[in-house]
């Protein structure tokens, strides 16, 4: 129930302003007992509004200050233009009522409970024997200025328990996305707006969780940045096994199944098994087989391979023998004896007693010989496009060809061969006598299918729980992730990286990138640390020095676009050098001072320009064009700018100096 | 125990950052990284202060991996054991290097003498290699990780299982940093190696992080087809004005004695320094922001800035405090000198050492143009010459040499003769403005034009200082016996040898004449014609 109420305030967010001023406000008076009374109803429904604590100061004193009297006031105002209806309404409806008001955002101008303190004329100050009473507020309430509800909040005093929600609702915005302490205090009266994330249920000693973030120890907040990142470094996949909304299993899940049955396969009937496990990058392949491989009943050899590191097929038949040697215990050179032929594979045979290799020309033997070990043998070729183009695909044809030619029976233990990669045609690379003796299956596994997968990612990611577990912690954490998800700003990031790329590991990258900037002065997520995150990780600048560059760089700079513009596509330095001379003598021609200084361009001496010029090449600035020819002085090379004309408006006005600007202008 | 490690980790925190100012947010949090799951890939970017940065990181893991884990509880997984390696690219050039740099230092493996210097694991191994390849390497990584464990932990499995897991179980977590500074010459000289090292946990299937610091940015470095994995992106900002003075400042040294006798690194003058520091920053960080610069920029100033001062204090028991009015005048008088000293000293056309002894500071160093100047000055008046001719002919297009040297008037009435209106070329929207030739560098010349243009200007500015033998009839027949003369030939060479001139075509080349360029500058050319009454302005094609 709660979850559909949630899914029709999202909607009503999204509705056009006129129909969003038709709103309800409620007159809160808690039906329920005080919950120092009877701690079990709150127990009972875990969203029900947490009361404050008894300990609070007197409400009176909340009411002393100034401005928490101008905004009563102000209500006072607003109230006496509309019409209210007093509704008595079961207080199993206030909940969701509540959950939409909390669910607007900051822009919604008329949500505003009125207490029975402020109405007096309406509802009895026994607020807390009477049942629940809703006003319906027809005509639009001015706004609440942003500054008076903050002050009004930040107050210190609070209600007594009698009164229990009188100030709740004078902040438009859920109180839980408050970043600095002060402004947090207020969360203490609210419960956090829950629309998504399953929370634990309150307990009755925590229906006031001080959600300050100054009350918890920077343990807690350390613990969690530990527990996300940890949870960042071991991604589940288990998100991506859920069913889609088709109600067809996601790609991820079918992949995973039939990996399982082909390795059960292969280890309970020894059949020889291949299979290519095909998906973009960072969409949980290697995962996928880890995971297959820890859920088999006994435990074969696995023997892992990858493109990257066995270039050639020598090298990988080597690591076969010795990975085996190293999970049988036994070694793979008796029958054949140390090679003569082979200086590398003796040179390494005699240094390594403890692991004996066979010698290359036996190699080829022991591939056959897999099969028949004591257990199944399962081998992983990561990068399995890179063993295409290996000499004549003699590993694979090996590989394969064994796994064909593998028969059930009493001395075959059975083999599967696992290719991992991320090249869709791959099967294409394959010679036709290997191709043949491929089996053809290809599992393919897909990153995340919808957006909300997307953000639900990074949800779980960030609302993992800590390894000390801290229950008012947790809520609140989870209350402030919610708010930061909830973000327009941070909902427009997100979708904006998953429609470029659906690597999961980039969105890792800048969820880790958010959480390492939290610290315990300011512990909340914010929608400017992600915008950061999002810009360092996902393309960073290739250039994100050139704000900070001396004033020698920076002239070599707007000399090269002065280049540009004369149409020279390629530069010397002498030509930079020329242009900067030539506008310093400009800019120095006339005879204005101030205050007894020139006000023309600095001169700067040859030499410090060019070791300038120098740092700039090497920090990639300038990029030569033509190879140089021999007996070229290095002020006579041709470079190219490879900085955007943009880039260096910008740069030219973060420097702002009036000369420089200046001087770039005359170039457009 | 779990505060106490956290506090421990405080502590280390604010030591680097004391000693590496401007960098708190990096060291923090790189130690966060460190210390908790780190990234299996991170890429530190510094485009300003690489070496620095490289000394940091290098502090932040040796401290970090200094600390006992053993001193936590045992059931602690909170505390791991950190075995760090950092390797210079530069210095680890090949694999060999490279994988037993990495084992020594993660094992911290000091190979002896007496051992027969050998590198980790030893001889204690049975004779394991784990250098002669990237398999090796990786096993090498794995035995590690079960040596490290089951070194530093005497709690026994309760389990039975399998090497790697067991370790993980009952051992404190091992986690290995290796850091491969200069990483954009790993590109160079083990290209082979990028892919692996990025992808170094998942190969090696251990608890390892890898960090890449570079002055190039991951763009730069990145093999091709995606074969490496995106790193976690750390941008190195650059230090501020404060930063920059703390770390000039911490040059001076603060533990020297306060009744030694006066010296330029007297503790009393601390606070000396610090407005010296300021006002050099203020003079020099126009030009350059590096601390590493600025700091050497001061070290060559302060002996001669201080100078006075100690000559003041001679013969005085104990050290005066130095008065207001004296510190303003000092600077004052020594400002333009910092201009000085910072265009001699950045480009390092002088050393610091040389910087010191120079007797007027004000004036600047002798300027390259006029050593290049002293050294023609002294040369026989043929290499003269020579170099002229060069100029010339490195700067005036060849269709130009008649018009410029030819002797004969006929043929420059001929030329102009009959030819109708001459006709500028139309240049096209796209076409761009010509580059004078003094900026777009000399062009080539064989040596046959050049000796052409020389005896042109032998026999306008040179004929009336020889003595010409009776037996020369034709006018210019002397200069060309002076060209065929075999010391021309070698003065060329000579000149060759020298740099003066630089030769373009190989020198195994036999068809055509030999190919060179003039390498002397446009300044050098000038005052070289002013000496030998040759109008250089006069016989260039280009005037601009």
């Amino acid at each position: 129930m709660p979850t559909k109420r949630k899914l029709s305030s999202t909607r009503n967010v999204d509705e056009p302003t006129a129909t969003r001023r038709r709103t309800r406000s409620t007159v809160a008076s808690s039906p329920l007992p005080s919950p120092s009374r009877n701690p079990d109803v709150i127990h009972a429904s875990p969203s029900t509004i947490r009361s404050p604590a008894p300990s609070r100061p007197p409400e009176s004193a909340a009411f002393s200050t100034p401005t928490r009297k101008s905004s009563d006031k102000r209500l006072t105002r607003s109230q006496s233009k509309v019409s209210a209806v007093v509704h008595s309404k079961p207080p199993s409806r206030v909940l969701p009522d509540e959950l939409e008001d909390d669910d607007r955002s900051e822009d919604e101008p008329v949500l505003r409970k009125v207490t029975a303190k402020k109405r007096p004329g309406i509802v009895s100050s026994k607020v807390s024997q009477l049942p629940r009473v809703y006003v319906e507020i027809v005509s639009p309430a001015p706004r609440t200025p942003k500054h008076l509800t903050a002050k009004a909040i930040a107050s210190p005093a609070s209600p007594t328990p009698n009164r229990p929600r009188v100030a709740r609702k004078l902040s438009p915005s859920p109180p839980l996305s408050r970043a600095s302490p002060t402004k947090a205090i207020t969360t203490k009266r609210t419960r956090p707006s829950r629309p998504l994330v399953q929370q634990p249920a309150l307990h009755a000693g925590q229906s006031n969780p001080p959600h300050s973030p100054s009350r918890y120890p920077p343990s807690c907040l350390h613990a969690q940045k530990r527990a996300i990142l940890h949870a960042l470094h071991y991604p589940k996949t288990a998100v991506f096994d859920k069913v889609d909304e088709n109600g067809e299993p996601s790609a991820n899940a079918v992949a995973l199944e039939q990996l399982k049955a082909l390795l059960t396969g292969t280890l309970e009937r020894g059949e020889g098994n291949s299979c290519l496990l095909i998906g973009p990058r960072g969409s949980g392949k290697s995962h996928l087989l880890d995971e297959a491989l820890a859920s088999l009943s006994s435990q074969p050899i696995v023997i892992r391979l990858s493109g990257h590191v066995q270039h050639n097929d020598r090298l990988a038949l080597r690591e076969i023998a010795r990975q085996l040697s190293k999970q049988t215990g036994r070694s793979f050179d008796m029958e054949m004896g140390p090679n003569v032929d082979d200086e590398f594979e003796h040179a390494v045979d005699a240094s390594d007693p403890a692991i004996p290799l066979p010698p290359s020309s036996y190699l080829p033997t022991l591939i056959s010989a897999l099969p028949t070990l004591a257990r199944s043998t399962v081998l992983v070729l990561e990068s399995f496009d890179l063993f295409a183009i290996h000499g004549r695909q003699g590993l694979l044809y090996c590989l394969l060809d064994t796994v064909q030619s593998c028969r059930v029976g009493k001395d075959n233990r059975g083999i599967a061969v696992v290719g991992v990669t991320t090249r869709v045609d791959t099967i294409n690379l394959l010679e036709k006598r290997v191709k043949s003796r491929f089996s053809g299956r290809m599992l393919r596994t897909a990153g995340p299918g919808t957006l909300d997968d997307w953000i639900s990612i990074a949800r779980n990611t960030l609302t993992v729980k800590p390894s000390p577990r801290n229950e008012e912690w947790e809520v609140w954490w989870a209350g402030a992730v919610e708010k930061f998800l909830s973000d327009s700003s941070v909902q427009a990031a997100l979708s904006d990286i998953y429609s470029l790329t659906k690597d999961v590991r980039l969105l890792g990258r800048v969820l880790m990138g958010v959480v390492l900037n939290l610290s315990p002065a300011a512990p909340l997520p914010n929608a400017l640390q992600l915008k950061a995150a999002v810009n360092s990780q996902r393309y960073p600048a290739p250039f994100p020095f050139l704000a900070d560059l001396p004033y020698p760089a920076a002239c070599l700079l707007i000399a090269s676009v002065h280049a540009g513009t004369a149409g020279h596509e390629s530069v010397t330095f002498e030509m930079l050098h020329d242009s900067f001379q030539k506008q310093v003598q400009t800019s120095q021609s006339a005879p204005v001072q101030v205050d007894g200084g020139s006000i023309g361009m600095v001169r700067c001496h040859k030499e410090v320009l060019m070791t300038a010029f120098e740092q700039l090449i090497a920090a990639k600035v300038f990029v030569c064009v033509t190879p140089v020819p021999a007996g070229t002085t290095k002020e006579f090379v041709r470079y190219k700018c490879v900085v955007e004309k943009e880039d260096v408006r910008r740069m030219v006005s973060a420097i702002g100096q009036t000369t420089l600007n200046q001087w770039y202008k005359r170039a457009q | 125990m779990m505060a106490s490690y956290l506090e421990q980790l405080d502590c280390l925190t604010r030591d680097i950052s004391d000693s590496f100012p401007g960098n708190d947010a990096l060291i923090s949090q790189l130690v966060t990284l460190i210390t908790t799951c780190p990234p299996t890939f991170t890429y530190l970017h510094d485009p300003h202060t690489p070496r620095a940065t490289a000394s940091l990181v290098n502090a932040l893991t040796s401290s970090l991996s200094a600390i006992d884990a053993k001193s936590f509880a045992p059931d602690d997984d909170a505390v791991p054991i950190i075995a760090s390696a950092q390797v210079n690219a530069i210095v680890s050039f090949s694999h060999r290097l490279f994988y037993d740099t990495t084992f020594n230092r993660l094992a911290k493996w000091r190979p002896r003498w007496e051992d027969g210097c050998e590198n980790w694991p030893g001889g204690t191994a049975g004779g394991v290699r784990y250098n002669d390849s990237l398999d090796g390497f990786l096993h090498g990584l794995r035995a590690l990780q079960v040596q490290l464990c089951g070194a530093k932990t005497e709690v026994k499995s309760p389990r039975k299982g399998r090497g790697k897991t067991r370790a993980q179980d009952v051992a404190k977590v091992v986690k290995m940093v290796l850091v491969v500074d200069r990483v954009e010459r790993l590109k160079e000289s083990l290209p082979g190696l990028l892919v692996p090292l990025t992808r170094l946990a998942e190969l090696s299937r251990v608890d390892i992080q890898t960090i890449f610091i570079s002055q190039s940015p991951w763009e730069d470095i990145k093999p091709p087809l995606g074969a490496a994995v995106d790193p976690f992106h750390l941008l190195v900002h650059p230090p501020s004005q404060e930063d920059t003075l703390r770390i000039l400042t911490s040059h001076f040294p603060t533990d020297g004695d306060l009744a030694a006798a006066p010296h330029a690194y007297h503790p009393a003058l601390a606070q000396l320094y610090a407005q010296y520091a300021n006002a050099l920053y203020s003079i020099c960080s126009p030009f350059t922001r590096d601390p590493h610069e600025l700091a050497y920029v001061a070290a060559a100033q302060w002996p001669n800035f201080i100078a006075p001062v100690l000559e003041a204090q001679k013969g005085l028991s104990e050290f005066h405090v130095i008065s207001e009015d004296v510190r303003l005048r000092l600077l004052r008088v020594f400002l333009p000198s910092f201009t000085a000293a910072l265009e001699a000293l950045v480009p390092r056309r002088m050393h610091a050492r040389a910087w010191c002894r120079m007797p007027d500071l004000s004036e600047g160093p002798s300027v390259d143009e006029k050593n290049v100047e002293a050294v023609i000055r002294s040369l026989p008046t043929l290499q003269k010459y020579i170099l002229l001719s060069a100029f010339l002919a490195s700067s005036n297009p060849p269709r130009t040499d008649v018009r410029m040297f030819a002797r004969s008037h006929d043929t420059r009435s001929k030329r102009r003769r009959g030819g109708g209106t001459r006709r500028t070329p139309q240049r096209s929207a796209s076409s761009s403005a010509k580059v004078s030739q003094r900026l777009a560098g000399p062009t080539p010349f064989p040596l046959d034009r050049m000796n052409a243009i020389l005896a042109t200007l032998l026999e306008e500015h040179d004929l009336e200082t020889r003595v010409i033998g009776t037996e020369f009839t034709q006018p210019g027949e002397y200069s060309e016996m002076e060209l065929m003369r075999v010391h021309t030939s070698s003065a060329v060479a000579e000149l060759a040898a020298a740099h003066l001139l630089l030769r373009v075509s190989p020198p195994d080349r036999l068809d055509g004449p030999p190919m060179y360029k003039c390498g002397i500058s446009f300044d050098v050319a000038l005052a070289l014609g002013r000496d030998m009454r040759v109008p250089i302005l006069d016989l260039i094609w280009e005037t601009g």
